[in-house]
């Protein structure tokens, strides 16, 4: 069963062309520094927000009318629609927050991509299947929104990072920061948001692998066995305890703080992905 | 001597040791995920060649995380962990006790939130003023004369700081709880056929059994499925015998494991032991009608007074959307053997039409053993409360703020001077706070 013959199918395919837009809006918006571009950005992710919103729900609904009820967390494709709703949902409070458009044109790109390799990719089923039983648990929810609401806080800061990287360069070689650049938050707030963003993403990974943890050893009988999904969490949580300790010794704040909030995405992406296309274990998608 | 043995301690209480330390275990951690684990020295020289195998084998990276060194890395990042927070948390335990409540001019200078106002009127009348305002706004606060000045001083989330601590302990914790397991739990399986019962389970790399103190029976196991025929539920009932009495009786499927006396057994896999098939054969030749009503099994049976054999070979409950099938293999005399499914619900559906019989479909049954995973991890209670306190810890540093406010007020010169100064180092919003703060004071008059 396609899911594209259901209404949430439908509405999934229009938010993915709406993130794009909010995208392509937030581009032009840093180009041209037209507020109108940056308030159309906004309202466009808002716009695709909600609509994604009743996307996942009424694919929920659609499960139970299926006689499978499960929640929309259970795949591949419906983990990469649940990363994107996160990142753009955080986003939007960290844009409200900080009054500052230029971060969409570096966060939705993450947004867009996912939502499109979500769609379009041929290695990503969008039937709603019924869950084996192993999925059969409510940790798989928890496990799967924290861990979900962690990446995207350090989708975030991966973008914060970068920004902060190409405007650290031109400042630090004294060159004239440009139309664009200059528009970015200063290097400071740069490094703030990148921070606090980790600073959500860290706790919420941090119960994203004990709830992980916990359901493993209620379906398995083993909180940790090394698979390769659990290493390369492990992994993740690593770099950004890196990153926070980094903070505090000298030397090490600013540009290679953003290198490790980068690599620490880098992490997430091959936790996240990698793992599941390429190496196995328990937590495959495939099958 | 002594200089050597403390810069040894400041190496091994360093943030520097602890950030390269969690940047190695990240790279290193990812040999054994690129790596397949535990397999044999023959296949990892197939895999990558015969020195590269002996590579593997001396840093023992077929089992690499339990390997000398990896451990070794982990006890050293818990050294430093340990020593680190040892050498930090007196002090920090010593300002929780005692802050810095006076505001004098060395605090000032280094604090970045200070401003002064300066008011016409009685000093009495502003000390009032200003301490019911910060009343009203913070609760409790300290307050203290010393010689001609007053000092106000409001402190909230001071245990804040201790939100490291926890988190670092919480590692210790989670740690301890690993070695617990690792020393006096075990992992294990056992089979069981169905009315069948067991007293002891076997134990990964150990040829003895390990005796239960119980008798586990599996009464029976059963499968279920959704109508696209996906499985659904793989069940076990069971019951547990004591001196000879069912003292509990359960049923175990996976994600919901049976605990009992300290074992708990998980639904891991099952297998077919039998298969029974009914079914009823009619020659399709017909100068020769005869129908056979068979009971077969996975052993050939002779279809009688004929040189043909037939056996089931596998089953599905729903094979081609059109429900249950069994998978027959008919060996002729003088043919190949052919496999072709027999549907129940195509009674007229001939699958092999160049066979010498038309089968169908009466009944079908299986008997299965379960297979169960056995654990004992007294550990595991250490390591969730590790896990606990980590969350606590993690939430107290990064969400409860620490916040300090202090305030000098004396007269000077015909005018009374009030300082205020305020640190909240997390908080961005405590900036917006203290400005406020501010200007509520500015615009009280005398
Ligand atoms: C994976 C293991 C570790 C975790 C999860 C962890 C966790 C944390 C967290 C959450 C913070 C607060 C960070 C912030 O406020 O931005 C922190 C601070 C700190 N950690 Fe760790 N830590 C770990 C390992 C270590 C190790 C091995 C050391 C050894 C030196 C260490 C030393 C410190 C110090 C000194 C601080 C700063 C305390 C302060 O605020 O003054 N940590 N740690």
């Amino acid at each position: 069963m396609e899911s594209s013959l259901f209404i949430s199918g439908k509405l999934l395919s229009i938010t993915t062309f709406v993130y794009f837009l909010a995208m392509f809006f937030y581009i032009i918006y840093v180009i041209s520094r037209n507020n109108i571009m940056g308030l159309l950005g906004t309202s466009a992710t808002l716009a695709g927000f909600f609509i994604e919103t009743g996307g996942l729900v009424l694919r929920w609904v659609e499960s139970h009318q299926m006689g499978i009820g499960r929640p929309p967390l259970t795949n591949l494709y419906e983990s990469l629609v649940f990363f994107a709703w996160c990142t753009a949902g955080i986003y939007l409070i960290f844009e409200y927050y900080y009054k500052n458009r230029f971060m969409g044109a570096f966060v939705m790109p993450f947004v867009s991509l996912a939502m499109a390799f979500a769609s379009f990719s041929p290695n990503v089923s969008q039937e709603i299947q019924p869950l084996v039983p192993a999925l059969q648990s409510n940790w798989l929810i928890y496990h799967v929104i924290t861990c979900f609401f962690a990446y995207a806080a350090f989708a975030i800061a991966a973008g914060v990072s970068i920004m902060y990287l190409i405007r650290f360069r031109k400042e630090e070689k004294k060159e004239p920061l440009g139309a664009i650049i200059s528009l970015f938050p200063s290097t400071p707030t740069l490094d703030d948001i990148n921070y606090k963003a980790i600073a959500i993403g860290f706790p919420m990974l941090t119960l994203g692998i004990i709830t992980g943890a916990a359901w493993a050893n209620y379906a398995w009988g083993s909180y940790w066995s090394w698979d390769p999904k659990e290493t390369w969490s492990l992994i993740t949580w690593f770099v950004y305890a890196a990153f926070l300790h980094a903070r505090f010794t000298r030397g090490w704040r600013g540009t290679r703080a953003a290198w490790l909030s980068i690599i620490g995405f880098i992490a997430v992406i091959i936790t996240y992905l990698g793992v599941n296309l390429f190496l196995s274990g328990l937590h495959s998608y495939a099958s | 001597m002594s200089k050597k043995r403390f810069e040894v301690f400041d190496f091994l209480a360093s943030i520097k040791l602890a950030v390269i330390l969690l940047i190695v275990l990240a790279i290193s951690s990812i040999f054994g995920t690129v790596i397949p684990q535990n397999e044999s020295f023959e296949r990892y020289v197939q895999l990558y060649g015969e020195f590269q195998a002996r590579v593997i084998a001396t840093f023992e990276l077929y089992d690499m995380y339990h390997s000398w060194w990896f451990i070794f890395l982990l006890a050293l990042f818990t050294l430093n962990l340990i020593v680190c927070s040892v050498k930090r948390l007196p002090p920090v335990l010593n300002q929780i006790k005692n802050p810095n409540k006076i505001l004098d001019e060395s605090l000032e200078k280094s604090l970045t939130l200070v401003d002064t106002l300066k008011k016409k009127g009685d000093p009495d009348y502003w000390k009032n003023a200003v301490r019911e305002y910060l009343k009203k706004k913070y609760g409790s606060l300290y307050e203290e004369k010393r010689d001609d000045k007053t000092y106000y001083y409001i402190e909230k989330g001071k245990y804040s700081r201790l939100g490291v601590y926890i988190t670092h302990l919480s590692i210790v914790i989670i740690f301890i709880g690993g070695i617990i397991g690792a020393i006096w739990g075990f992992r294990g399986f056992v089979q069981i056929p169905e009315g069948e019962a067991v007293n002891h389970v076997f134990i990964r790399g150990k040829s003895q059994p390990y005796k239960l103190d119980f008798i586990l029976r599996c009464d029976d196991f059963s499968l279920s499925y959704y109508p696209m025929g996906m499985v659904k539920e793989y069940r076990s009932d069971v019951s547990i015998i004591e001196n000879g009495q069912v003292v509990k009786k359960d049923h175990l499927i996976v994600n919901k494991p049976l605990t009992y006396k300290g074992l708990t057994f998980y639904q891991s896999s099952y297998g077919v032991i039998d298969r029974v098939g009914k079914l009823v054969a009619f020659t399709k030749s017909p100068n020769n009608a005869k129908t056979y009503e068979l009971t077969l099994s996975d052993k050939f049976v002779n279809i009688p007074g004929t040189g043909d054999y037939v056996k089931i070979i596998d089953f599905y409950p729903n094979l081609d959307n059109v429900g249950p099938a069994i998978i027959l293999q008919l060996a002729e005399a003088g043919k190949m053997p052919v496999n072709f499914p027999v549907y129940k619900n195509l009674p007229d559906r001939d699958m092999y039409p160049e066979g010498g019989y038309l089968f169908k479909y009466i009944d079908y049954h299986e008997t299965h053993y379960t297979g169960l995973q056995v654990t004992k991890d007294p550990g595991v209670w250490v390591v969730w409360i590790g896990c606990i306190l980590m969350m606590v810890g993690l939430y107290v540093s990064f969400f409860v703020n620490r916040k300090r406010i202090w305030a000098r007020i004396y007269f000077d010169n015909e005018r009374t001077n009030i300082t205020i100064a305020g640190h909240a180092p997390r908080s961005r919003l405590f900036e917006e706070e203290f400005a406020k703060v501010l200007e509520d004071l500015k615009e009280m008059k005398a």
